[in-house]
């Protein structure tokens, strides 16, 4: 091995030095470089401060700094690590569509349920990488999930305490809004890629089963649960979208 | 018993000490940069997962970041404004500059890859994985956030100091130069200065890592299935996430590995960052975790996020062990040669 080429990479001086680059800091300039480690202390004692308190379980000091932590980590650093946290979901949750269709005639028709669920599964298959269309409708179930929206009949504020005690957010409306303009453009793509230019309204049934319990893992009886949400109007979709959308999912 | 030979130190002597002992910190931090090899893996591990990332999802581009997603430009442009931040990728409904901006990501991340000018590639890349995320949000895991998160500070840090373009450019321009002087230019401080950002940016890489653990680590101590011991079991069986569903069966059907496998997650994931404090509980932290990861990359086709810890995890790991591991790869291959040499001489000799 050759000297260490410290200092070589990016950052490297001209090389061409007039005199020895080594020669010793004046004071003033070494003054400059000790307050710049201070300055450099500090802030990562305070950032990562901040981040604990923003991801740690809620307590009194994070109620207390809230504000302020964050405003300033918000947006780009903001993080979440819910990984397979508090607990890993238990049950296999498949989307399915049904449209209203009118004809040429201008005749309406109800189509029966389409799982759209299923596809993007088949593609998990038989690989470790996937690619990340096979994310799209299990993405956009979750920000549903996420901005608690709920189907007609069913109040949002009736869970006030979750599945596991910890105190949910309030219902944001823009994002329920904006979950469900997401979630009814997936509909209407999957929907038009099956049912042709015709469909002007999708409807959403969320399908869970739970599955057996480590307890009594060859336990037959499925718990499944089905959730209907309202029609909603077939969101404005272009041609070229459908055909992206088929292709993908063939 | 205390012997009288020493006397105590005065306060003031004390204060002498650690004022030394402090200099000699600044000293260092100000004139070593830390983790060359360990960022250069990371590098090169980003860069191949960035890559296969943006090469797979290359035929569905258009639905899942272009004009055609279902996220559309409008819910995008909205969410955007409410975080009072910005995506390359919403600046206009245009197909052509999407296509113009998704080519130019494939090229930014090759570059970043072999190391090449990473002083101005690496901010450019934070940039363009950050505005890839916000264009379509709903498709990322914690992989895809924690690479986000570090790329921005190691935007910072001097990520081509070995094995990269950079590095070799830098090489060929001072060997055999007999005007330049070998070593560091620790008189510049300007040179000073970065080295100090260069290592803060690799800090707080490496304590983002460490919270990142002990955060998801105690947010899974409430949970009743890690308590039980059955989570693994409880994973595994997600469609979602099972590319081989016979592979995870053999797992999730085994109650030791299911047990075992579940309480050992948790504490190292809690313990993490107080294994890290020392030099053999580090390698048996290290090797558990990239265990742990390689077991979900492959069981739950979680390869992406899988490589990204990796890589990440591999700045706690020494220069100087790098170095080590460099020097046994080229001897075990010197010493191969060498064998090659003298069985191909065999024949000359006559010997057989």
């Amino acid at each position: 091995m050759t000297d260490p080429p410290q200092g070589t990479g990016t950052f490297a001086l001209e090389p061409r030095a007039t005199r020895d680059p080594r020669t010793p800091l004046p004071a003033w300039k070494r003054r400059i470089v000790v307050l710049a480690c201070v300055g450099c202390a500090l802030f990562l004692v305070f950032h990562f401060v901040a981040i604990f308190l923003f991801v740690a379980p809620p307590n009194p000091i994070s109620a207390m700094t809230a504000p302020i932590v964050n405003g300033y980590l918000n947006p780009y650093f903001r993080q979440n690590w819910e990984l397979f946290a508090p607990d890993p979901i238990d049950s296999n949750t498949h989307v399915l569509v049904r449209a209203k269709i009118r004809n040429a005639g201008g005749q309406e028709s109800q189509t029966g349920w389409l799982d759209i669920s299923a596809p993007e599964l088949a593609k998990v298959r038989g690989t470790a990488l996937p690619g990340r269309i096979t994310r799209l409708v299990g993405g956009g179930r979750q920000l549903i999930a996420d901005a608690n929206v709920k189907p007609p009949g069913e109040s949002a504020d009736n869970d006030a305490e979750g599945e596991d005690g910890a105190a949910q957010r309030p219902p944001d409306p823009l994002l329920q809004a904006q979950a469900v303009r997401h979630m009814s453009t997936i509909l209407t793509l999957a929907a038009r890629a099956r049912w042709g230019d015709g469909v002007t309204a999708v409807q959403m049934r969320i399908s869970s089963r739970l599955y057996p319990r480590f307890a009594d893992p060859h336990d037959g009886d499925d718990d499944t649960s089905e959730t209907d949400f309202g029609w909603w109007e077939a969101s404005p979709v272009t041609a070229e979208a459908v055909r992206l959308w088929k292709e993908a999912h063939e | 018993m205390k012997t009288e030979q020493e006397p105590l130190p005065t306060s003031r002597e004390i204060l002498g000490r650690l004022r030394g002992r402090a200099l000699d910190a600044v000293e260092r931090v100000s004139t070593i940069r830390y983790g060359q090899y360990g960022l250069a893996v990371l590098r090169i591990g980003y860069g191949l997962v960035l890559l296969s990332l943006l090469l797979i999802n290359y035929g569905d581009r258009r639905l899942l970041w272009g004009p055609q997603s279902p996220w559309t430009l409008g819910l995008a442009e909205e969410r955007l404004a409410q975080d009072g931040t910005f995506s390359l990728f919403a600046l206009s409904g245009s197909g052509a500059l999407f296509e113009v901006l998704y080519h130019a990501f494939i090229v930014l991340t090759a570059l970043f890859l072999v190391g090449w000018r990473t002083r101005w590639v690496t901010p450019l890349l934070a940039v363009m994985v950050w505005s890839w995320h916000q264009r379509q949000p709903w498709v990322l895991d914690g992989g895809d956030d924690i690479m986000e998160l570090i790329l921005i500070y190691l935007s910072f840090a001097d990520l081509s100091a070995r094995w990269s373009l950079d590095a070799t450019r830098a090489a060929r321009r001072t060997t055999g130069d007999a005007s330049t002087f070998p070593g560091p230019p620790t008189g510049s401080l300007r040179w000073r200065i970065v080295t100090i950002l260069h290592n803060t940016a690799l800090l707080a890489a490496m304590l983002q890592i460490c919270l990142l653990y002990m955060n998801t680590g105690l947010l899974k101590v409430r949970g009743r299935f890690w308590q039980e011991g059955t989570a693994l079991y409880y994973a595994l069986r997600i469609e979602d996430v099972q590319p081989f569903p016979g592979l995870s069966r053999l797992i999730y059907d085994n109650v030791l590995l299911v047990t075992v496998g579940s309480y050992a997650a948790v504490f190292i994931q809690l313990t993490f960052p107080l294994l890290m404090l020392n030099k053999v509980t580090r390698r048996v932290g290290l090797v558990a975790v990239m265990g742990m990861h390689l077991g979900i990359g492959v069981l739950m086709g979680l390869l992406s996020f899988s490589l990204i810890m990796i890589s990440t995890d591999m700045l706690f790991v020494r220069d100087s062990t790098y170095e080590r591991l460099a020097r046994f790869v080229s001897s075990v291959r010197a010493r191969r040669r060498l064998l090659s040499q003298v069985e191909l001489t065999v024949p000359e000799t006559g010997a057989r």
